[in-house]
């Protein structure tokens, strides 16, 4: 895999920096992963990989229905099997919460339609597989033979799967509790629509009239699932002096602590949590899981419980990302120049409310100046699972109708599509959808990147598959940037090497990348410097990791924490070189006086010192809040191989073009990039999961759940263009959310481009393509879309807002 | 998963005895590629197992013009696939064997574990269809021969009785001026399973004609089957586009195929056609160049 890096010639600002760095050593470098031997050597502890004595099993039973009364559940029989040591179920869990917290809970604050709170379903499950009992055993095969024990009995309910049905004034509500959400306030009966999302500007009726050139289309993406190696693992366990210790694979271990002694009705005090490796999240670790089931097995057995989830129940029963219905317009002048655009967008979040529908628009529509426009967003259940976040959240729907749409647009004026989007991209200045001006921005410079590459300039060489044929298609995407806070602590040893403490997860190595702002700072070799991810008894708070936050949040408290360091270095060493402290130089790990350079001092001997001089020893600090928001872009070209007799899909070469800000890793930042490209590639061509009538998923395996392999993840050359960003330190962008978002329009406009076929629904591959071909005009229809009518009764007292943990992680 | 007695039979004989004794509930585990798969993910644990590892006398692949070919029930597939011999004259069959998983697959799996399974869209099944398989099988009370076309009665299930055991797959000499060949669509590259598998072998007579033509397919039906109509038209034409593209059309005309989560019937029924008519070029193509 090649990489180009370009520079943009614009300098960088290094804000706070009280020295200035003659040349930077270790930012930019190849430095190898820290954690990279522990993982090929198979010794990183994963969520599974922690037991305690004396642990037991625990196993769930899944609804058997997606849409069911619970009339009753008996659990006698598997209470009484040998080895079992509890069986709970939703209407235990009031109970139980009652004697951990000592308070009294009503029975209904469990039976809430609620992601993260309705652990069991209860009186009703709201889709297949849901989990309705758990039973905790001395080993899992006894747990399961509990599970088959247990007799629930259901009264089954209508099953309702498509979204654009489930949100009609007349659709029965799934839950009797939810009401939808506006701007404007809360609606007052009940409704599958969980919340309206509008954003407007201008007049778009008049706009989209006086346009030379207008494009209708509908496109349909299935739900797909982030796909991450290491299904969900979680160990409890609960002492005597009533606190509760878990160990598991999370996005965020304060996220955790704040969400169960939310549950349990405890102070956070009274909850630890380890988070170990993660072996993959992509959003879908950032909310609670298992922590809850586990927490409270552990307090009714008084033994560690474990839990580990299978393949299928990763499948079946955790958050995938929503399946999207999308109606998109737009109309351009002659010259390309869009003016108006419409959409409205469906999103299927599955049986509870949740989503991230702000940052959906602006993903989708938010690369593009458009003057006049109306998007609504549908948030609107179903019974199939609850949906969460998958790397920037509803974005690479939303983009691939509109990057979708825009090549339609291109054909239709006779333009080229590059030129199209450069013509419409947005710079410094221009505003997203929400209406709020970017910050300096390097679309148009990844769009140049692809223009002027070989790939786009070249003419198309002949398919190397006799009878197939070759085509390449362009998207562009976006990420408005993940901030939050985040803290490190940096201890200075007396060898004069570095420990950083923090307590944010590292998903994406980015432990090494903190090693390298602090060897930076601190001028020390890289080698020096350890990175510590501690449980959240001992580090300092972060949020979770996610939105694409890390290197530049938490790389600005790292930042700050080494500068924190160095000034106290300085000071500590003014004292002993009898010298103000501003006199003091700081270079190469040592120090001296400008007064008298020949004395120096290395940074070991300062921190030696300190520690019995009586000015206490060397702990940099540094925390961060508030970051200007770093949106990061990126243009994709994607070369393809299409087989027009069977629908065939071969993805032959992709080139990622994306403003990094400031590669800090650029093998780490290619990581992301590549990774990114291919569950895009994954989603746009053979991923969608598949259901029956009854809500029951068809494919929970990964034998029919089609993720690519390494054998069709093509060659992804990535160009990393380097717009610094105008906040953080050298620049920096995040990274991991961009690289998906492009790649699902970029493959369908490629196998437009290569037979012809302008193919609406996801995934792409085999028979949707053959319909396609067998309907030409499909697409081009300009059937403008009527939504259906909702119960709408706005009571406009705004509702206070309930703060959702989970919404922040990406 | 629930625990299972597992038995190491050093001989066939010792084999055959442990499933007489034992009786019923037992399977017998070759490269357990299906069998632990099944036990793990359906909760089809066996009773007990007898393995096949320590059975030396089923690990042979043995070549000869007047015996033809026969493979051992514990030849792995990756063997079948590179073997020089079965790669001239029996190209659907390694090429069956090689689109099986994955190097990790092949180097465990067999291609009598592949029959046995008896999966709809087993690889190995058309390519061996369309060659005159013959399955040789040992049971308690002896020794049986099962040409291939009677093997299998419906998805996971064959003729093979609960004590028996394949010792081997026979398949005769190809005649000269032969060729075969198998395709298979996958939405993935590997790791995928079939949506639809076609196989075809072709024989020319003297003139050039077509001697025999046998197409079967994999994926379209209860059961990988010939199709018969289809071959059965081609003898005595000329191997043309024409012939082939009737022949294709015969096949897909013989094909049972349903709507599931791998595709509609509609699609696999076109698959069909298109694939025979791809396989049956290749095979005369072979056939020409033998
Ligand atoms: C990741 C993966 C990918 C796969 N991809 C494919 C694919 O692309 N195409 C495909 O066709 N298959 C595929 N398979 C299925 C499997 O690998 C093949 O069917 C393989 O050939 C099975 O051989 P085995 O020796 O492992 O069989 P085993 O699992 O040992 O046995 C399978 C069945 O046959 C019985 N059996 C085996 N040998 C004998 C014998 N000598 N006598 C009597 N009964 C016997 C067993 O009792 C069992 O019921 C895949 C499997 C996996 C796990």
């Amino acid at each position: 895999m090649t990489t180009t890096q370009i520079p943009t010639g614009i300098p960088t600002r290094t804000p706070e920096a009280d020295v200035t760095v003659p040349t930077r050593t270790v930012i930019g470098q190849r430095v190898p992963k820290i954690e990279g031997t522990e993982k090929v050597t198979g010794k990183a502890q994963y969520g599974a990989d922690t037991s305690r004595p004396n642990m037991l099993w625990a196993r769930f039973l899944g609804s058997a229905h997606a849409h069911a009364r619970i009339v009753s559940i008996d659990t006698a029989a598997a209470r009484a099997l040998p080895g079992v040591h509890a069986v709970v179920t939703g209407a235990d869990l009031p109970g139980i919460v009652a004697r951990i917290s000592e308070t009294a809970a009503a029975p209904e604050e469990f039976d809430v339609p609620s992601r993260g709170k309705r652990i069991l379903a209860w009186r009703k499950a709201v889709f297949h597989h849901e989990p309705v009992a758990v039973a905790a055993a001395i080993s899992p095969t006894i747990a399961e033979e509990a599970l088959a024990l247990i007799t629930v009995e259901y009264e089954p309910l209508p099953v309702v799967l498509d979204p654009e049905v489930s949100m009609r004034r007349e659709a029965t509500p799934i839950h009797d509790g939810v009401f939808t959400e506006t701007f404007a306030g809360k609606a007052r009966t009940p409704s599958n629509v969980a919340k309206v999302t509008e954003m407007s500007k201008g007049d778009v009726d008049a706009a989209l009239a006086s346009a030379d050139v207008r494009i209708a289309a509908s496109f349909r993406t299935a739900m797909v699932h982030q796909g991450y190696i290491e299904p969900q693992a979680c160990l409890a366990e609960y002492a005597p002096d009533g606190r509760f210790s878990i160990w598991t694979s999370t996005q965020g271990s304060f996220g955790v602590r704040s969400g169960l002694a939310g549950f349990l009705k405890v102070p956070p005090r009274r909850v630890r949590v380890t988070a170990s490796e993660v072996g993959g999240g992509f959003g879908a670790k950032g909310a609670m899981t298992l922590e809850p089931i586990c927490a409270v097995l552990a307090y009714v057995t008084g033994r560690p419980v474990k839990m580990q989830l299978s393949r299928s129940d990763v499948l079946r029963a955790t958050r995938p990302a929503p399946d999207t219905s999308m109606h998109v317009e737009v109309g351009a002048r002659r010259d390309g120049t869009l003016v108006a655009a419409r959409a409205h967008f469906v999103w299927d979040v599955g049986a509870y409310p949740g989503g991230g529908s702000v940052g959906g628009i602006n993903c989708s529509f938010g690369s593009y100046a458009i003057q006049d426009y109306h998007y609504v967003g549908y948030d609107v259940l179903t019974n199939r699972p609850s949906t969460g976040a998958y790397r920037a959240p509803n974005g690479p729907q939303g983009a691939y109708g509109v990057e979708s749409a825009l090549d339609m647009l291109a054909d239709e004026l006779g333009m080229s599509p590059v030129a199209l989007r450069l013509k419409n991209a947005v710079a410094e200045g221009d505003r997203n959808p929400s209406d709020v001006p970017y910050p300096r921005i390097g679309l148009k410079e990844t769009l140049n990147a692809i223009a002027s590459h070989p790939a786009w300039t070249s003419p198309k060489s002949p398919p190397s598959r006799e009878g197939w044929l070759r085509g390449r298609g362009v998207g562009c995407g976006l990420w408005g940037g993940g901030v939050g806070t985040s803290t490190a602590h940096i201890n200075i040893n007396e060898d004069g090497s570095a420990v950083v403490v923090t307590g944010a997860v590292d998903l994406a190595g980015t432990r090494t990348t903190m090693a390298q702002i602090a060897a930076e700072e601190l001028q020390i070799p890289y080698e020096r410097v350890q990175v510590v991810q501690a449980d959240t008894d001992v580090a300092p708070f972060s949020n979770p990791t996610g939105g694409s936050r890390i290197t530049y949040s938490l790389g600005t408290a790292v930042y700050r924490a080494a500068i924190d360091a160095r000034t106290q270095l300085r000071q500590r060493a003014a004292t002993v070189l009898r010298c103000p402290p501003d006199d003091v130089e700081y270079r190469g790990g040592e120090l001296w006086s400008t007064l008298a350079p020949a004395h120096r001092l290395t940074i070991g001997q300062v921190a030696r010192g300190s520690s019995g001089s009586g000015q206490g020893p060397v702990v940099g600090t540094g925390e961060v809040t508030h970051l200007l928001r770093a949106p990061a872009f990126a243009t994709q070209l994607v070369e393809v191989e299409v087989d027009p007799e069977t629908g065939a899909v071969v993805v032959t070469n992709v080139v990622a073009a994306q403003d990094v800000g400031k590669a800090i890793n650029p093998t780490a930042v290619e990581g992301q990039i590549q990774g990114g490209v291919v569950q895009g590639l994954g989603w746009a061509l053979t991923e969608g999961f598949v259901y029956d009538n009854e809500g029951r998923l068809r494919n929970p395996g990964l034998l029919d759940y089609r993720m690519p392999t390494a054998l069709d993840a093509p060659n992804v050359e990535c160009l990393l263009v380097e717009v610094p960003a105008v906040d953080g330190p050298y620049g920096v962008r995040g990274v991991g959310e961009v690289p998906i978002v492009p790649t699902l329009g970029a493959v369908a406009n490629a196998v437009y481009d290569a037979c012809g076929a302008r193919v609406t629904t996801l995934p792409i591959s085999g028979e949707p393509i053959l319909t396609a071909l067998a309907d030409p005009a499909r697409g081009k229809s300009s059937v403008a879309w009527t939504p259906p009518a909702l119960s709408l009764d706005i009571d406009v007292v705004i509702e206070e807002e309930v703060e959702e943990q989970e919404e922040v992680i990406e | 998963m629930r625990a299972f007695a597992y038995h190491a039979p050093s001989s066939l004989a010792e084999a055959v005895a442990v499933l007489e004794r034992e009786g019923p509930g037992g399977r017998i585990l070759a490269g357990g590629t299906d069998l632990l798969v099944q036990a793990k993910e359906r909760g089809s644990v066996p009773r007990y197992v007898v393995s096949l590892r320590d059975v030396h006398e089923l690990s042979r692949v043995s070549f000869d013009e007047a015996g033809g070919l026969e493979i051992g029930a514990r030849v792995s597939l990756g063997e079948v696939a590179d073997h020089p011999e079965i790669r001239r004259r029996f190209s659907a069959i390694s090429t069956g064997a090689s689109l099986v998983g994955s190097y990790q697959i092949q180097n465990r799996g067999t291609v009598g574990g592949n029959l046995c399974n008896a999966a709809p869209s087993a690889d190995c099944a058309p390519p061996l269809l369309v060659l005159d398989a013959v399955i040789d099988v040992h049971g308690a009370t002896g020794r049986r021969e099962i040409p291939l076309v009677d093997f299998f009665v419906g998805p996971g299930r064959t003729v093979l009785g609960a004590d028996e055991v394949l010792v081997s797959i026979r398949v005769p000499s190809p005649p000269s001026k032969s060729g075969s060949a198998y395709l298979r669509h996958t939405p993935r590259q590997e790791m995928d399973i079939a949506v639809v598998g076609v196989a075809a072998s072709v024989a020319l007579d003297a003139r050039g004609d077509v001697a025999s033509l046998r197409v079967a397919l994999g994926a379209v039906g209860p059961t990988p089957f010939l199709a018969r109509e289809a071959g059965a038209r081609a003898v005595g034409q000329a191997p043309d586009d024409a012939t082939i593209a009737e022949v294709a059309r015969i096949a897909a005309g013989e094909a049972r195929p349903i709507s599931d989560q791998r595709g509609s019937a509609a699609w696999r029924r076109h698959l069909v056609e298109v694939l025979a008519r791809r396989a049956i070029k290749i095979a005369i193509g072979r056939a020409l160049a033998a």
